[in-house]
Order: structure tokens, then sequence, then C-alpha cells
């Protein structure tokens, strides 16, 4: 797309991108984006600071981004590193480099296969997790699939289906350090936890795999393989 | 344990509802934020819902759930976000959603003004709603649609209360949070508080029903 109400524009030495309306924003030297941007597609492969709000169809960086307001966008790809101050609305949300993010993440869905910091609140339909994690606050999803590479944590995990295993080993690369998960409270319908370390679990039907320790178990349904747990009370709660 | 607070676990056992639901209606904003209240207890935080609200939001919910409708649907119905139509007048009476006289009164502020967005609406039935409680009076039903109109954008934002005081027969209308304690002079009779989310949800019902 490129038209007058919706220029293109490039930065490709070192250059300043004002506020406005465009079409592809393009960064590949070192840009600075003063002001809120509406774009069809913003793509950093250099290094750039977004003042501004963005709201893009798609954002890929590939680069080193900054963004210290609120981003929307349909898709959202970093596979270099990104830090957003605020919060992101993002239909898809895939990190596969190392991100930062000070704010609340809400998405449709959030793929994790690099390094994620969020500080607030992850609302996401599916959250699929292959890499290492850390959430401040709420980690609410309606599916959340955990392959643990590394240490991750979350204060407090719901949602309807939590499946949390041991990632499978990959033939090159190293391992982050303890592979394990570690949550306050864990909330769902079914619940399946491997390497999981939390205070309370609370479900449905719950099966827990191998090396858990989890202070207290409340199942309505049904309770499997928590013989080995370390586990100070098991509760069926009664309808 | 506070007798007006339900925990999550009692909320589940009473309701029927599983965690699942819970957290997937706290996604589309069926819940408000502010009603998941966090607590100490033994096993770390627990989490407590104010109970009668709660329980009402819950079974209104199954119901609307009964009747077909998508969580997107009644994600709009309940929650305090103004409806994006504009109202004809005829309609809104028809429906019963604000009387003809506070629609007059709501004219005669604003002569010419032909269909009411959503925000009009509301004033109007909130000073419907207090002529027709007989708490207040024409000047003062008047003087809660002009501080509704001026506070509307602060009450979009959060959940807000009107109120109306009344000492010695002179009135005064007031725009606070919902959450707010209110503590006056003696002699400073509160009249009427109405809480406008609760205003709203009632107006969007008779609106879309």
């Amino acid at each position: 797309m490129n038209d007058a109400a919706r220029p293109d524009t490039k930065v490709a030495g070192a250059g300043d991108i004002s506020g406005g309306t465009y079409g592809d924003v393009t960064i590949a030297g070192a840009g600075t984006v003063r002001g809120d941007i509406d774009a069809n597609a913003l793509k950093v492969a250099g290094t750039a600071e977004m003042q501004g709000k963005v709201v893009a169809k798609t954002i890929k960086v590939s680069g080193n981004a900054t963004f210290a307001d609120d981003v929307q966008a349909s898709e959202f790809v970093v596979s270099g590193t990104s830090e957003m101050r605020a919060g992101v609305g993002v239909g898809l949300l895939k990190i596969a480099g190392a991100c930062t993010i000070l704010g609340s993440v809400n998405a449709q869905r959030l793929e994790i296969r690099g390094t994620t910091k969020i500080g607030g609140d992850v609302q996401a339909e599916q959250f699929d997790a292959a890499g290492v994690f850390s959430v401040g606050g709420l980690l609410n999803a309606g599916t959340i699939t955990i392959k643990l590479y590394g240490g991750c944590d979350a204060h407090d995990i719901g949602g309807e289906t939590i499946d949390v295993r041991l990632g499978k080993p990959w033939a090159f690369l190293p391992f982050f350090g303890d592979r394990n998960l570690t949550a306050d409270t864990i909330e769902g319908d079914t619940i399946y936890l491997e390497n999981t370390r939390a205070k309370v679990v609370r479900g449905a039907n719950v099966t827990i795999g191998p090396d858990c320790s989890i202070d207290l178990i409340e199942y309505s349904g049904s309770l499997v393989g928590s013989a080995g747990v370390v586990s100070s009370r098991k509760v069926a709660a009664t309808a | 344990m506070e007798p007006d607070l339900i925990s999550k676990k009692d909320l589940l056992l009473a309701t029927g509802i599983s965690y699942g639901q819970l957290y997937r209606w706290k996604r589309k904003g069926l819940i408000p934020e502010e009603w998941f209240v966090r607590k100490s207890a033994f096993t770390g935080q627990e989490t407590f819902f104010p109970r009668e609200k709660m329980l009402a939001r819950v079974e209104r919910i199954l119901s609307m759930k009964d009747e077909d409708l998508s969580l997107d649907d009644i994600a709009e119905q309940v929650s305090p976000s103004p409806l994006p139509d504009t109202f004809r007048r005829e309609d809104v009476i028809a429906r019963g959603a604000v009387s003809s006289t506070a629609l007059d009164l709501f004219a005669e502020r604003h002569p010419g003004v032909g269909e009411l967005r959503f925000a009009e609406l509301l004033a109007a039935s909130i000073a419907d709603t207090l002529l027709v409680s007989g708490d207040a009076g024409r000047e003062e039903a008047l003087s809660a649609i002009s501080t509704l109109e001026e506070g509307w954008t602060t009450c979009e934002k959060t959940s807000c209360d009107i109120v109306l005081l009344r000492k010695m027969g002179v009135s005064t209308v007031l725009l606070i949070s919902s959450a707010s304690e209110l503590i006056a002079e003696s002699g400073v009779k509160m009249v009427a508080r109405i809480t406008l989310p609760t205003q709203i949800e009632q107006l969007k019902t008779l609106l879309k029903s």
C-alpha cells in the first residue's frame, strides 16, 4: 500500500520519523519515532526507539526496538530484542528473541520461543511457551501449553487446560539452568504438571507428573499420579 | 470471614461453575477487575468476591448463556461501557427504558437534539429514576443530568455513583467513585445514591429486550 494518505517511510542510516499515519515504516539503521504512529507494517532491522503509541497491522523486530508507550498490532513478531515499557494488545505475539514487557499483555495467541519477561498480567486465548518466561502477575489463558527449557515463573496461573512438561532436548541447544515452573497458585479445569513448584494447585482433573513439589492440591474430579509428590495436603473438594 | 465476601472456592461450589469458566469470563470482561479482592490466607493469597454482586452476576451470565448468547454479547450487556448506537425517542419510550417526562426534561436542556447517544440516554434515565422514586424534584433531576454530562469522561473509566444530598431544602449533586465512602456533616441527608454500572446494565437490558 502506498498512497498519499499512507506514505511509506524508511530510515536507512540514522534518522527521525515524526508521528502520523504511514504505509510501511522500515528502520534499518538507527531511528527514533517521535510521536504516535499508525502504520500498515513496521519493520525494525536496526535499532529503533518508538517514543509514542504504535498501532500497526504487522510489526517485525529483528534488530532492537524500544516501545515507550502502548503497542497494538494484529501480528507482532520479535526475533531480535525488544522492550515494551507499557501494555501490548495483539492478535498474535510471537517472541523468538528476547523481550521485556513492563505492562500487561492482551493477546489471542502468545507464542514464546525465546526469553520473555512480563511485569503485568497476561490474558490470552492460547499461551504456548517453549522457552524461558517470567510473568509478574496473573497468567490467564484458555489453553496453556508450557514446554520447559529453563526456569519459568508466574505469580498465578489460571485457565481451562494447563499442560506443563519438560521440553524435549534439542541436539545443539543447551538448556538454561534449572528447568522448572514456579507459581503461587495454579487453577484450571484440566491440569497436567511436570517439574512444577506451587503452593496450591486447584482443578477438576489434576494429573501430577514427575518432579513436582506442591503444598496443597484441591480437586473436584480426579487426582492422578500424585503418589510421589511432595505435598502436605490433598483435598477432594466436594460439590 | 467477612459476611459480604465469598471465596473463590465457595463461589464455585455454590454456582457449579469451573475455574476455567471463571478465568474465561474474567478475560472477556464479564466480571469487573475490581471485584477480584485479594486477601492473605494460610495458603498465601486467596481471591474473594463481593458476595451478592458476584452471585447475581454469575446467575445472570448463566441465564444469558441459556438464551444462546455468545460471551461477547454478554460482555457488551454487562460491561459498563456505553453502547455505540443512537436511539430514537419513540423506541426508547416504547421499550419503557426512559419515561417521556425524563426525555422532555433532557430535551429542555438540549433543545433540537434528535437521536440520543447512550450517555445522554443514561443521564435521562438517572433523572427518571430520581423522579419516579420521588427522591428528587425537577431542578434536582436537571442538575443530575448536567453533573453526569460534565463527569461522563471520568465515569467511562471508573465505576462511579451519582449522589444527591440535601440539607435544609438545599440540594447538591455529586459524582463520586463507587468505592468511596461519603461522610457529611450532621443535618445532611443522602437522598439518593445511584451506582452507574448498575444503571447502565439495566438500561442496556431494557434497550436490547
